[in-house]
């Protein structure tokens, strides 16, 4: 039986890095289960709270992060293709929406921090930072992951093709810093 | 889903979710009032949300054609987040 | 090679996890004791069993002293990888000597606290204070270990490495999973103070088995190596007799 025709079934990426991305997805399962637990014994707290919010900032930020993981993918196309030039473009481009994302959330963060509102304001608040500031430590390693892709990729003394490993684990991992955002957001700004 | 979406499909897809899951939480109250079906309107947004998620997962990060055993850990993943942040409230 | 040497201190690793909990079964401090505890309950915890608490501390800070001989097995697999210039090996020794001392000197302050049972009790409460704080909250210089361990894994292009690749994604992930822990000194509740969930338990858990995984690694290398120096010597033996005979 020929099997040319039927799709291989392949790990994407670097094996390894799944022991690392499955780890953290659980572990921030965990940190969602303690959230909507605590917002369940104080929902009136929780949703008074979130009323504070800057619902814009959280929506832009998620366009930010959903359109940096179609540049990306994008860019892993490219580099499929052996296409070097639109790859860095592409990756650049990645890199540019996360520096929106990081400046909406600093601003985020003065904003808060100016009206008064610390970690230690209450439970939800607690959450809020300390669920987007790990997301947001996890956006910093992506941009040094995204950095070192570009790097690698640009350096024209190697095809493109010898990096395809690399580059795809380093996308695997972008794409998580996105997947979490998603459920942060709801979360923190929609989830009443 | 045999078909594997193209990258700009996806986006499409995603950013479609997005804007029903944000009338849907804000736009929806205004328009139509809320009372009883507020509860059932989260949860609706979080399943878009866990639609755009799964996105993510199986088409960009390619896990649709990955080996069987990572795409149900990351099924079952999706499953044990939307029990992690439904059940606190139903019990 | 000294591969009986390695592979005892490659055991002092889970040894000295093991001990460590023991130590702290006898003292009472699973769970832990609470930061929002006003001074008199803290008071009243070393007051009640100031004997166990005392000796409970004398083990456990002897047990600490077992993590010494893992850090040096450790850095000799380290070095072995990286070579002529050994940095991440050098920088994974800095990072063991400081552990230790995170390890040892919150054991005395828990000592101080045990000490003087007559003291007040804000007195007491703030030498516990003086122990947990930074036994819990000291992520650093740990943290560089499993950084230092997933480059050098990185770089390690031999057939059969030490730390294959997903020992190194491990290594990340436990960094990731330890770094929350530093917040410990904001929170005098919740599931990020000393005694949370994402304070506490999780970063205990994942250290634990931390040493658990890298002894197993290492030890699987050791024997490789002395395998593989054993069929040396064979060969070369086996050589000789062929002139002799």
């Amino acid at each position: 039986m020929d099997n040319a025709f039927l799709p291989q079934r392949r790990i994407p990426g670097d094996p390894g890095v799944w022991i690392l991305i499955l780890g953290d997805l659980l572990v921030f399962a965990l940190l969602f289960f303690f959230f909507t637990h605590d917002h369940a014994s104080s929902r009136e707290l929780f949703n008074s709270a979130q009323g504070e919010l800057n619902q814009a900032y959280g929506v832009i930020n998620t366009l930010f992060l959903l359109t940096s993981s179609w540049c990306i993918a994008t860019a892993l196309k490219s580099a499929q293709q052996g296409k070097r030039e639109r790859c860095v473009r592409f990756t650049l481009a990645t890199m540019l929406f996360g520096v929106g994302f990081i400046v909406v959330k600093l601003l985020e963060y003065v904003e808060k921090i100016k009206s008064g509102i610390t970690i230690l304001t209450n439970d939800f608040f607690m959450y809020y930072f300390m669920l987007t500031g790990i997301h947001f430590f996890h956006v910093m390693i992506g941009m040094g992951v995204l950095t070192y892709l570009c790097l690698k990729v640009r350096n024209d003394q190697s095809p493109v093709s010898d990096n395809l490993l690399l580059f795809e684990t380093g996308a695997i991992y972008w794409h998580m810093v996105d997947l979490l955002w998603i459920v942060i957001f709801y979360l923190l700004y929609l989830m009443s | 889903m045999n078909i594997s979406l193209s990258n700009n499909a996806v986006y499409f897809w995603l950013l479609l979710l997005s804007a029903v899951g944000w009338w849907l939480s804000h736009e929806y109250f205004a328009v139509l009032g809320g009372g009883e079906l507020s509860v059932y309107i989260s949860v609706g947004v979080l399943i878009l949300s866990l639609l755009k998620v799964r996105l993510i997962v199986m088409n960009f990060m390619e896990i649709k054609s990955a080996p069987r055993l990572l795409k149900f850990a990351f099924e079952t993943w999706l499953l044990v987040v939307f029990l992690a942040i439904t059940l606190p409230s139903w019990l | 090679m000294n591969y009986k040497s390695q592979m005892i201190a490659a055991w002092c690793g889970p040894g000295f996890i093991i001990c460590m909990l023991i130590g702290w079964l006898i003292i009472g401090f699973l769970p832990p004791l609470a930061p929002s505890w006003s001074p008199e309950v803290t008071a009243a915890f070393y007051q009640e069993n100031p004997i166990r608490i005392r000796f409970g501390l004398l083990f456990f800070m002897w047990a600490t002293a077992l993590y010494l001989p893992f850090a040096g097995v450790l850095t000799v697999q380290m070095m072995r990888i990286e070579g002529k210039a050994p940095v991440w090996s050098f920088a994974q020794v800095m990072a063991s000597a400081g552990n230790v001392v995170t390890l040892t000197f919150p054991t005395l302050f828990w000592a101080v606290a045990a000490f003087r049972l007559d003291r007040s009790p804000e007195l007491i409460q703030l030498a516990n204070d003086l122990a947990w704080v930074p036994f819990v909250g000291m992520t650093s210089p740990f943290l560089i270990i499993p950084i230092a361990i997933a480059i050098v894994g990185f770089m390690d292009k031999s057939e059969t490495p030490t730390f294959p690749r997903w020992a190194c994604y491990y290594n990340i992930f436990v960094v990731l999973l330890l770094l929350p822990g530093g917040v410990i000194t904001v929170f005098h509740d919740g599931p990020f103070a000393w005694n949370g969930v994402f304070g506490f338990w999780l970063p205990l858990t994942d250290w634990g088995i931390w040493f658990l995984i890298t002894c197993i690694l290492l030890m699987k290398s050791i024997k490789r190596q002395s395998a593989a120096a054993r069929s040396a010597e064979c060969s070369s033996l086996s050589d000789g007799l062929r002139f002799v005979v």
